[in-house]
């Protein structure tokens, strides 16, 4: 399978290359910003090279005709947009209403978005989130954060 | 050093510590199988669990899950012709036609023998040549030192899937977000945009975390279907003792194929994926009957079986003595040197003479012990190969975020995995190389450590020094690989016509 060059994907380490060096710029002490400096302008002589080729090999397909190599399935991108978004929401449900009932929602939820019948996502959502919350207690030792509407009640 | 030897393997040999390589193995061997997840995001997911827990116990485990992950991706490359990871995809090429001939128990029993014979070889190996190493270690300088960093973060980039400049590009990146917070030697914090989250530098679970597991997670459930289909596919026991014992009947291939693999295992950035291949290419080259092979003959399953897992030792000496992963199970093992509280550096070898001793002689028990359980496991194995990516994503994601919480109990690690996981998949789509970057990371603090250290203890001058020099010279020569062979193809053109 094809796999990428994109342009704007090129653009934005250029950028973060760029961003750093300026950044570097303005630090008070030289031993502070040597070495950021050093690396963030090789970093941006490499990437703007790099750049460069990915234009010029874009070039060259066009010129050729175009990419003879399968690119990527269609909607793998809408996809993989869709799995990030479960993610984010899984963490504003965290900060929201705590790791526990969250763990709960999210497996639950993300089981009967992806057509597991309802008797199956809630008991594997209840042993997840038991068997989850038992390694946090005698695995990691932590303080699992309690949401922020609890802290709200300020329990 | 050879009371270390000893003291080492008594420690390894306690029964705690067998239990905990016997747990590491048989987690290695399901993550090894698990085609599209892999042993570093396996990995990964363990960091948060072993943070400062005995390093006695965690180094053990990593090693034994590390070494055990070859014999779990051997036999789903053979059943099924998915490679576990990249370097078990040698083997596909002539196990899955095995499979196919109704000899894919003699196979398996092939890839676990060569697979075990050539782990313990590789590291009797590494342990012969450490003599030497320390020695050599002893003489470097600070400004060599420095210099053996850059060739680690080099050495991952130039091997990169995108090419040199992406990778190196990428190394530079994990090198930068290694500045973020308080400098080693230094009290004024740097790019932390005046978050008190990013003073204590940028946590080093989350990123990974971020980087692999979440990227992972993401890539396979959108994938959307099953790794594999449920396949009528056996393994029956007796063809795999008949095929364990081939490989003593083909001992001068398994010999050749250790050397390769352990030489290339330990050469920075190549690792055990050039090692398979380059030890099948010589099998192939040096066979009377080379049309054999890919059409299913067992010699093409031993030879990178027996290169794959020497490789291993090999790839465990340079990151032990100098310092430099090889790949990116190995950047991880060094990250859990930072994480249980030891330096890593060339002064491992000297300074933790038995753990590090401990450390290889766990690669050659979990050698032992992922083919025993591998022989008992095998129909079980093909099993997690069917299981849908949504069940993986569903029961994992607590599980990172989890992970990602417990390092400092702070939501700012949650969203510090939230950026890497959208970073990861972007890098990993236009073919940015993410070990470069965790690499670049976890040595970034080495890299200005060791830099400030050589200026002011060798001066301004100190990559003049010989050592430093040669070591330049190998990084330039490394990365120009390419130009430097096509002179040298001229250069002998010329000469043979002249």
């Amino acid at each position: 399978m094809k796999k990428g060059h994109s342009v704007y994907f090129d653009v934005l380490m250029l950028f973060i290359m760029a961003a750093t060096f300026v950044m570097a710029l303005d630090l008070e002490y030289f031993d502070l910003k040597l070495l950021p400096l050093m690396v963030s302008g090789a970093g941006f002589i490499l990437m703007a090279i790099g750049l460069v080729n990915t234009v010029r090999t874009r070039r060259k397909e066009a010129a050729k005709g175009g990419d003879e190599r399968p690119g990527p399935p269609a909607g793998i991108y809408f996809r993989y947009l869709r799995e990030g978004l479960w993610m984010v929401g899984f963490f504003a449900a965290i900060f929201l209403v705590g790791f526990s009932a969250a763990m709960l929602i999210f497996i639950t939820a993300y089981l009967k978005a992806n057509r597991v019948a309802w008797a199956v996502s809630i008991a594997a959502g209840i042993i997840g989130t038991a068997a989850l919350f038992c390694v946090c207690y005698y695995l990691l030792e932590v303080q699992l954060y309690p949401g922020l509407i609890l802290k709200q009640f300020g329990i | 050093m050879l009371n270390a030897l000893f003291a080492g393997l008594i420690d390894t040999f306690e029964p705690l510590r067998l239990a905990v390589i016997a747990f590491g193995s048989i987690v290695g061997i399901f993550i090894g199988a698990l085609p599209g997840f892999g042993p570093v995001a396996g990995l990964t997911l363990a960091l948060p669990f072993l943070y400062g827990k005995d390093p006695q116990l965690v180094l053990p485990f990593a090693v034994a899950l590390g070494s055990a992950s070859y014999a779990g991706a051997s036999v789903s490359s053979i059943m099924l012709n998915i490679p576990g990871d990249a370097p078990a995809a040698a083997t596909c090429i002539d196990g899955y036609p095995m499979t196919r001939k109704g000899q894919g128990g003699r196979a398996i029993g092939a890839a676990l023998s060569a697979s075990t014979t050539g782990g313990i070889a590789g590291v009797l190996m590494a342990i012969i040549v450490i003599p030497v190493v320390v020695k050599v270690v002893l003489t470097l300088h600070m400004s060599e030192i420095f210099f053996l960093v850059l060739l680690g973060i080099s050495s991952l980039a130039m091997v990169a899937q995108g090419g040199k400049i992406k990778g190196l590009v990428s190394g530079v990146l994990g090198l930068l977000l290694a500045f973020v917070g308080f400098p080693r030697m230094g009290s004024i914090p740097r790019f932390t945009f005046g978050s008190e989250y990013l003073l204590a530098n940028m946590p080093l679970i989350p990123v990974i975390l971020g980087l692999f597991a979440g990227t992972e997670l993401v890539k396979l459930a959108g994938s959307g279907e099953a790794i594999s289909r449920p396949q009528a596919v056996t393994a029956p026991r007796q063809q795999m003792l008949q095929g364990a014992g081939e490989v003593f009947e083909n001992f001068w291939l398994w010999f050749r194929s250790v050397i390769i693999g352990y030489i290339v295992g330990a050469l920075p950035g190549i690792g055990a994926t050039g090692a398979t291949f380059i030890a099948y290419g010589q099998a192939k080259q040096m066979s009377k009957e080379p049309d054999k092979y890919g059409s299913g003959c067992i010699e093409g399953v031993i030879a990178p079986e027996s290169a794959n897992n020497a490789s291993y030792g090999g790839a465990l000496l340079t990151t032990l003595s100098f310092g430099i992963p090889g790949s990116a199970g190995m950047a991880l093992i060094l990250a859990l040197f930072i994480l249980v509280g030891i330096v890593p550096g060339p002064r491992m070898l000297i300074d933790y003479p038995e753990l590090c001793f401990m450390m290889f002689w766990t690669a050659s028990i979990a050698a032992v012990m992922s083919s025993v359980f591998c022989f008992i496991v095998v129909p079980y194995l093909m099993k997690i190969t069917t299981l849908h990516p949504k069940y993986l994503l569903a029961a994992l994601t607590p599980l990172v975020f989890l992970g990602a919480f417990a390092v400092d109990e702070s939501m700012g690690s949650l969203v510090v995995v939230l950026v890497f996981t959208v970073f990861g998949v972007l890098m990993d789509e236009f073919d940015f190389s993410r070990s470069a970057l965790v690499l670049g990371f976890i040595l970034g603090t080495f890299f200005e450590k060791y830099f400030w250290l050589a200026l002011r203890l060798d001066g301004p001058l100190f990559f003049l020094r010989p050592i430093s020099l040669v070591i330049v010279a190998f990084i330039v020569v490394s990365l120009n690989f390419n130009l430097v062979k096509s002179a040298a193809k001229r250069l002998f053109l010329k000469k043979a016509g002249g």
